[in-house]
């Protein structure tokens, strides 16, 4: 049973992080209807741990990292399960154009051709601005890991970019 | 990479204006986590916090001084100096004193000093020094010896790998004899962390009525200790519980 003084430390913390962590599954290709599931478990784990974390680390790169064990487990149960069911989101489907929601889905189709490991390392080096090294401790990877992956994530998204006029941003502007 | 990015930019500005969950969602999620969280039912996945950067800077300055120490302590016994280290054992005979405080010999001329001397004392030999021949290819000027508490550093790191070293070898009462013994030669060590560790786990290992209480007083003295998970394994203390 914890301590009042621990729950009102959990819940200051989901206050102020549950934006970056939505986002943050969304982006790790957990579909909309499941991501208030998957932010469920990832202060579950918060909260199991939290006395032990120091402050001197960065609170949001343990956030990513469980988001991203977390949105792992949920594209394993989910290939297990769905073997006949239609996808929720098929990354091939091109957005419908035009309004900001289509550019953010956009973003998260794109996202989805990727597996997971290169969309972490993607998501963390492009839309979080982390340097190798940080990737690498967030992920327990090493660094030349980092590097190839991100190469070819990189090629990927360039080919995806390419290939579906759909997901270029003078489409989705216009 | 400049061109992928500026084709991402509008995508990840456009996801940035993009609303997040709505205030019913969040707040409905979080009284979900509080429940769970009173209940003390968690999921199976566990994802340590991140270690602070301190942790490998410590490791490494406790490696290098412990690596100089040793290099001061054969180079203190070459050229014949008083060994800075009062606890390491030297199997040859020294051409000096021996670097333990011999306790056969006790000076019959000083009224009653005991054993443990500072090192400056022990640079008058008890008997005759022999020639110095055997170390003469290696010869340096004399370097000045390390602070006195650099040698204590060392010799409290000694002491606790004796300690671990008894718990690896399910010797627990060893091990509760060296956390007792660093406790007394050291009242104000730099290891008083890991000594309580080595000795909450010790206890554990011996099945003793004083261990539970014991790791919860060392858990709740160090919550973020780097032995706090160790505490918990052995004395089967739950994660949430500390």
């Amino acid at each position: 049973m914890p301590s009042a003084a621990a729950l009102a430390q959990l819940e200051a913390l989901y206050r102020e992080h549950h934006g970056y962590v939505w986002r943050s599954l969304q982006r790790l290709g957990v579909p909309e209807p499941h991501v208030a599931d998957a932010m469920h478990d990832v202060f579950l784990v918060v909260a199991r741990r939290l006395h032990e974390f120091e402050h001197r680390a960065a609170m949001r790169t343990w956030l990513f990292a469980i988001a991203f064990r977390v949105a792992q487990g949920f594209h394993r149960d989910r290939q297990r399960q769905s073997q006949r069911e239609q996808p929720l989101d098929d990354p091939d489907a091109g957005p419908a154009p035009g309004t900001s929601v289509d550019n953010s889905i956009a973003l998260h189709q794109l996202l989805q051709r990727l597996d997971d490991d290169k969309r972490a390392v993607f998501i963390l080096a492009h839309l979080e601005g982390m340097t190798a090294a940080e990737i690498a401790t967030v992920l327990g990877l090493k660094v030349p890991t980092v590097y190839s992956r991100l190469r070819l994530a990189r090629e990927a998204i360039e080919r995806a970019l390419t290939d579906a006029p759909s997901h270029s941003p003078r489409r989705a502007q216009r | 990479m400049n061109r992928l990015g500026e084709r991402l930019q509008p995508l990840i500005d456009a996801e940035q204006r993009c609303p997040g969950p709505t205030p019913e969602a969040v707040a409905d999620c979080w009284e979900r986590i509080a429940a769970d969280v009173q209940r003390g039912s968690f999921p199976a996945l566990d994802v340590p916090p991140p270690l602070p950067p301190r942790s490998p800077l410590l490791w490494l300055a406790l490696v290098v001084l412990g690596a100089g120490l040793v290099g001061a302590v054969a180079y203190g016994s070459r050229t014949a100096e008083p060994a800075p280290v009062a606890t390491v054992a030297v199997p040859t005979p020294a051409p000096v004193a021996p670097m333990l405080p011999p306790p056969p010999p006790p000076a019959p001329v000083l009224v009653d000093t005991p054993a443990p001397l500072p090192p400056a004392e022990l640079s008058e030999p008890s008997r005759p020094a022999e020639p110095v021949k055997p170390v003469a290819p290696k010869t340096r000027p004399p370097r000045p010896t390390p602070a006195v508490e650099q040698d204590t550093f060392a010799a409290e790191l000694r002491l606790l790998a004796q300690g671990q070293a008894a718990l690896n070898r399910h010797d627990h009462a060893g091990a509760l004899k060296i956390a007792d013994q660093y406790q007394k030669t050291y009242p104000k060590g730099h290891f008083m962390e890991d000594r309580d560790a080595l000795r909450v786990v010790a206890l554990c290992g011996a099945a003793s009525p004083r261990a539970a209480t014991a790791a919860r007083r060392f858990l709740r003295a160090y919550p973020s200790s780097i032995h706090a998970a160790r505490v918990r394994d052995a004395c089967a203390v739950p994660s949430d519980n500390p």
